[in-house]
């Protein structure tokens, strides 16, 4: 395998290993959660509910198939789309003076809440990571080894 | 990108969310169900028994404040407690519940008249505090549901003590 699409195929399984891990934790706690997407303040009640029920487990399955490699376009598509909306929901939190935690990892479960500029900082290399993935998975079948 | 794969994307990432939210959906159905149809079941129990606790506006809340006719009670957690907090609220976090419960049972008697309210909005933990309250056996208490943000916005009195929370 070239030493590119050697680089490709870990991005890819980082994302996915990311995604696999954020959804895994939040799933065991979707009440938590739901306070964690509540603290946000941008959708009414029954919607936080509803938001923290399914999405991690979107991001599971998402984050398994980026690790097998199947479908690797659109879950990375997924992914980068998901960013996008994660860092919009905290950049609206920090303009409203919001103290909260991300809840992106734990939800509800720290006692000193991480600082939002820290989850929006890593939320960018997270998004770094979905372009990358995406542009290296661009073309034709989006299998392993990478379309190069 | 073809045709084709571009289709093909397209039904992965519907695939994705569908199966998704519906395995969220199932596995959550119990939460749901209490959400969306508080409906006959042993999962709307406490639904039911919350029907004494009614939600009260800011103007409400407000004027209990100046009576001094009820205790707030905060039900965020201890480390917003210590940043500000409506003036003369007492500490009992939901999330936290068994570190401040002893202190609050000992020294809140059980027919106290009690406002709770936590970060407003889609926050539910002052809602679920009260449900616990009313199991221990306290009556009297209303959820402000605006909570400190609204109070704090309309420039009601707030206090802060950045040392140890105070039992209530």
């Amino acid at each position: 395998m070239k030493r590119k699409n050697l680089f490709h195929l870990l991005a890819r399984i980082a994302l996915g290993g990311i995604f696999v891990v954020s959804g895994f934790l939040k799933i065991p706690s979707a009440l938590d959660f739901a306070h964690n997407v509540a603290s946000y303040q941008i959708l009414p009640h029954a919607a936080n509910i509803l938001a923290a029920a399914t999405l991690p487990w979107i991001e599971l399955f998402c984050g398994l198939l980026l690790v097998v490699g199947y479908r690797v376009r659109a879950c990375a598509f997924f992914t980068f789309a998901l960013m996008l909306l994660f860092l919009a929901s905290m950049g609206s939190a920090i303009w409203r003076g919001l103290e909260i935690d991300c809840g992106c990892f734990q939800p509800g479960k720290s006692e000193v809440p991480t600082p939002l500029w820290v989850s929006v900082v890593r939320d960018l290399g997270f998004l770094a990571l979905s372009v990358w993935v995406l542009w290296a998975y661009r073309r034709g079948e989006d299998r392993l080894p990478p379309a190069s | 990108m073809t045709r084709k794969y571009l289709i093909r994307d397209a039904w992965a990432l519907a695939l994705l969310v569908i199966g998704g939210s519906a395995c969220g959906l199932l596995y959550n159905r119990r939460l749901l169900q209490e959400t969306f149809f508080s409906g006959p079941g042993p999962a709307a129990a406490p639904a039911a028994m919350e029907e004494g606790i009614k939600d009260i506006s800011l103007a409400e809340a407000k004027s209990h404040f100046d009576r001094k006719s009820a205790l707030f009670v905060d039900a965020r957690r201890d480390l917003f407690y210590r940043q500000e907090r409506i003036s003369s609220a007492v500490c009992l976090p939901f999330s936290q519940y068994e570190k401040y419960e002893g202190a609050f049972e000992k020294q809140v008697a059980k027919d106290t008249a009690m406002i709770l309210y936590c970060s407003g909005y889609g926050c539910e933990d002052s809602h679920q505090l009260a449900k616990r309250l009313q199991e221990k056996g306290y009556r009297r208490m209303a959820v402000f549901y605006g909570g400190f943000p609204e109070w704090k916005q309309a420039g009601y009195p707030t206090e802060s003590s950045p040392a140890a929370p105070p039992p209530p």
